[in-house]
């Protein structure tokens, strides 16, 4: 199938929620600006939950309330991300692929992601993403190839600092939200902060 | 670097009793545990007394969290220097060898207190940890079960859980959210009376209030139940829609009030058969709210599009104190709702319009 692009704003955020969590099971949506067609430009994401993931009633409500903010600002859910509380197990649960299912059904080229959390040490110098597509009504492994993150070392780089100065108790996912509804799961403080680490010659939103 | 009590000057009792309030909490914070209990242990051991060991205890289980096995180490030796035939403390043994990953030390570990003393359900809760942490689920469920047979208890936990601590909200919540996700009408209903059981004990519980909107509306939109089935639940999701919507107005921040005006409409609006959109607007916010409601309204219709069966209607317009004349909000129905909704639906879809002013 087509390509996919994972913005540094998708990448950091994904990670600081990992991180933020390391003995649970987190995930969330990811999310697209363009249109589309084409590549498939992962922009941001939102992240969800980290706690008792298989549980219906929540996650039916986030994604209804992130569709419509979706709706609001242009954006639509183009796929779903995943890290198990067992580091060294990163294949998809069966609720991960329900809840990617779900999204495949509105969108075609959804993508289900899932990090491999074996390997988030800086020192590793490979993406540790695993990535799924979906051919024939079953999730396969998508080509390596076919999955482009621009400028990795500087997006790397800017997940360790924020990790560093403790940035990842900033982020707020949809359970954190639940628990202090003050919060927002947007995340625009931290978007703000990711964009003003990246360079300005990096033109990735 | 400066240590801590320097830091934010506090004393070391200040430090203590942190100490203490975590421990009787059970909270995991081990880089805070870390941090105070490194300083603690090394600059006032003399000051604590008795109280040593028990932070000993809890600062080595910290350590292992953060990966320090070095402090880990030095506080298990102290420990062990103190109390050398502890069960207590060869289970703390056996967690820094599963924090090791020497997961088949760790179960000798365990195995030899088990044989000394078979009802030690630390030791037993140990093993089970060490399945899950290799990844042997179902094993781990099996030992589990045994476990529980073993004394007596029931199957199903989170009964037992409710039983045993009636006044916790959240064990009352989460029962109602396995239930909620098990489907059907008989778990459904039982997840909205756990739902109403949880926001009994605790009304700020927001998880509790979605799914009693949830469940309520689910119910209300089945073919199978009876009229006055149908009217009770739709009259407790209404009563969750509006508490829903007072707490983001009063305590929620700018952004996800200004968000939530919309998706408390879209949420009736995939939820159920019956639509229940609820417009609550001071006068000069009408316009901001506007763009949130046409925004829901096109939620809803692009559901109607995927959907096959056609809808009742209910649009409820309900007026603040302050707020619009009544002729400038029935100008706005008649000018934008009506109009969108008529130009955008399929035809046939929308049987019947039922507009309600509340004031």
């Amino acid at each position: 199938m087509g390509e996919v692009e994972l913005s540094c704003r998708a990448y950091v955020k994904m990670y600081l929620h990992s991180c933020l969590f390391p003995r649970c099971s987190i995930n969330g949506l990811l999310l697209s600006s363009s249109s589309a067609g084409g590549a498939v430009c992962v922009t941001d994401c939102v992240p969800l939950l980290h706690s008792h993931l298989p549980l219906a009633p929540i996650t039916q409500l986030a994604l209804t309330q992130v569709d419509v903010w979706c709706a609001q600002t242009q954006q639509r859910i183009v796929g779903y991300y995943q890290a198990n509380a067992c580091a060294s197990d990163c294949s998809p649960t069966p609720c991960a692929l329900k809840i990617a299912d779900k999204i495949a059904e509105q969108f075609e080229s959804a993508v289900l992601l899932m990090l491999d959390g074996s390997k988030m040490s800086p020192d590793d110098r490979v993406p540790p993403i695993v990535m799924y597509e979906r051919r024939d009504s079953k999730w396969v492994l998508k080509d390596k190839h076919t999955i482009m993150l621009r400028q990795w070392e500087e997006t790397q780089a800017i997940a360790s600092q924020m990790l560093e100065s403790g940035d990842h108790a900033l982020l707020v996912d949809f359970d954190g939200h639940l628990d202090d509804i003050t919060k927002d799961w947007t995340n625009q403080t931290l978007n703000t902060k990711i964009a003003e680490l990246s360079s300005p010659a990096n033109g990735n939103i | 670097m400066a240590s801590l009590s320097e830091m934010y000057d506090v004393g070391w009792e200040e430090m203590r009793d942190k100490l203490r309030k975590w421990r009787e909490d059970n909270c995991r914070n081990s880089e805070q545990i870390v941090d105070v209990g490194e300083e603690l242990i090394s600059e006032h051991a003399s000051k604590l007394g008795d109280d040593i060991w028990i932070i000993y205890e809890q600062v080595m289980i910290a350590a292992l969290d953060c990966s320090r096995d070095d402090l880990a180490l030095t506080c298990l030796q102290e420990l062990r220097k103190q109390f050398p035939d502890s069960h207590r403390v060869k289970r703390l043994t056996g967690m820094r060898l599963e924090a090791l990953e020497r997961y088949d030390e760790a179960n000798k570990h365990y195995d030899a207190i088990l044989q000394e003393d078979p009802t030690n359900t630390a030791a037993r809760k140990r093993k089970i940890s060490i399945l899950r942490a290799q990844g042997k689920s179902t094993e781990a469920i099996r030992e589990l079960n045994e476990y529980l047979e073993h004394y007596g208890k029931a199957a199903f936990c989170l009964e037992e859980l409710m039983m045993t601590n009636p006044h916790n909200h959240l064990y009352c919540e989460q029962y109602a959210e396995v239930k909620y996700t098990q489907g059907g009408m008989e778990n459904l209903e039982l997840a909205r009376k756990y739902f109403a059981q949880a926001l009994r004990l605790n009304n700020r519980n927001m998880r509790a209030l979605f799914g009693l909107y949830m469940s309520a509306s689910h119910i209300a939109a089945s073919p199978k139940v009876s009229a006055k089935v149908k009217k009770d639940n739709i009259k407790y999701a209404a009563w969750a829609a509006a508490q829903i919507n007072r707490a983001y107005k009063v305590r929620g921040s700018r952004s996800t009030r200004t968000m939530h005006s919309s998706y408390s409409a879209a949420l009736s609006a995939t939820e159920s058969r019956v639509f229940h959109m609820t417009l609550q607007s001071p006068t000069h916010q009408l316009k901001k709210k506007k763009n949130g409601f046409i925004c829901c309204i096109l939620t809803f219709i692009r559901y109607l599009r995927t959907s096959s069966h056609s809808v009742n209607l209910f649009i409820c317009i309900k007026l603040e104190r302050n707020s619009l004349p009544e002729s400038a909000s029935l100008a706005f129905i008649c000018k934008v709702v009506i109009p969108t909704l008529v130009a955008f639906t399929p035809s046939g879809h929308i049987y019947s319009f039922c507009i309600k002013l509340r004031l």
